[in-house]
């Protein structure tokens, strides 16, 4: 009898030993953070969105750091953090020319929800173009 | 006895049940991941795509000279003859070619054409407004499918008008040209058909301001003194609204690329 108490025990251990190994095996496939990847694309989207904002109002074209700043604080959602980078070149006695740089936006956070793109936009002065930019941004999850 | 095989036989079961859920829920994932790599490249693709046509749309609008108006049934395209643009957008196309191979390296344009003759096609009658040499003294209006009925040419000319001569040699006349020629003095108005099995032409000044409507319906407006003269060209259309989708660049002006997806993303640029 007391021999049985033992087998049935041991029996149950073994079970449940098997069932959590499943279980814990079947939860490392359902929590596989491979959704990341969606979250990529959703920010990347976000950037060039709201980068084609700026472009279509003449936000960046103004040049203005901090007018930059304000708008897109109003446009970007509450959980993402955006650097933007733009690198301005001028045509100078036929020659391109860097002619500024300007920066907004926090430093990029070493995150691994994070993503980058790029753009381009041209200013005019009166018939001729005065600058050929280059943007470049990141976008992260706070 | 018998009651602990069916509890661990019924768990094992359960247990199972959950796994192949588990792996069928995680294959799944695996095509959702190659799908949405896909859609991140598609969105560079696609935006590197439109940032560049973006830039040249805007160099078109704001540096050619050119105004463009898509109205009802008809196109109307206003500039200087030769424009005095032409050696500033043509500067201006060179450098932004340079800056987008120096920043924009999954971009390739292609702007020979753009610069040069500055082509611009109505759609979707395929009816193409260019220049022999942008900045230079010629416009051309090519058809390939003759999608025009009329072409009314209004110019402004701060030059003496002494004489406009008419030669629409009768036959088939179907293509309207009408000319409204306000010159300083003088004028010409006049509507005539033609046919277009032969070239007609209207000489003013003894051919100082030359315009020939070739065999086929193609349309060569030709300024030959010494000033810029205005010329409007309102192309009026065969198709009716709803077929004329607007004036855009040529296709093949930009493309932009991600060759280790094997994904290009072309098209035509529109401007009006």
């Amino acid at each position: 009898m007391k021999n049985k108490g033992y087998v049935l025990t041991l029996d149950a251990a073994v079970s449940v030993f098997i069932v959590l190994t499943i279980l814990g095996y079947a939860s490392t496939l359902v929590n596989d953070s491979r959704v990341t990847q969606w979250s990529e694309y959703q920010m990347l989207s976000t950037g060039y969105d709201i980068t084609t904002v700026l472009k279509n109002n003449g936000v960046l074209q103004s040049m203005n750091d901090s007018f930059i700043e304000e708008s897109i604080n109003s446009v970007l959602s509450g959980n993402y953090e955006l650097r933007l980078e733009v690198t301005s070149y001028r045509d100078v006695d036929g020659s391109l020319v860097e002619v500024g740089f300007m920066d907004v936006g926090p430093e990029v956070k070493e995150s691994e929800l994070r993503t980058h793109g790029r753009s381009t936009y041209v200013t005019f002065a009166g018939n001729l173009v005065d600058t050929y930019n280059a943007v470049e941004f990141w976008i992260w999850l706070k | 006895m018998k009651k602990g095989v069916v509890f661990t036989l019924g768990l094992s079961l359960l247990a199972l049940t959950v796994l192949s859920l588990s792996i069928t829920l995680s294959s799944s994932r695996d095509g959702m991941e190659s799908l949405v790599y896909d859609l991140v490249a598609m969105e560079r693709v696609y935006n590197n795509y439109q940032s560049a046509a973006s830039d040249l749309r805007d160099l078109v609008l704001e540096l050619s000279g050119i105004e463009v108006t898509v109205n009802n049934n008809n196109v109307l395209f206003t500039e200087q003859l030769p424009n005095p643009q032409g050696a500033i957008f043509t500067n201006a196309v060179n450098k932004y070619y340079t800056f987008s191979l120096n920043n924009t390296v999954d971009t390739q344009l292609s702007l020979n054409e753009l610069k040069t003759i500055l082509p611009l096609v109505i759609e979707s009658q395929n009816v193409t407004y260019k220049h022999n040499s942008f900045g230079g003294n010629q416009i051309q209006v090519r058809q390939n499918s003759g999608g025009v009925q009329n072409y009314t040419i209004i110019i402004e000319a701060d030059e003496n008008i002494t004489n406009c001569t008419y030669d629409f040699p009768a036959g088939n006349n179907t293509l309207g040209v009408t000319l409204q020629l306000t010159g300083n003095p003088g004028n010409c108005n006049d509507v005539n058909y033609a046919d277009l099995a032969i070239e007609n032409n209207i000489f003013i000044n003894e051919g100082a301001i030359e315009i020939t409507v070739l065999a086929g319906g193609d349309l060569t407006i030709e300024n030959n003194f010494a000033d810029s003269i205005e010329v409007t060209t309102r192309i009026y259309l065969i198709e009716d609204y709803d077929t004329v989708n607007g004036v855009y660049l040529p296709y093949g002006l930009v493309e932009s690329s991600l060759e280790s997806y094997g994904m290009v993303k072309g098209g035509e640029v529109q401007v009006a």
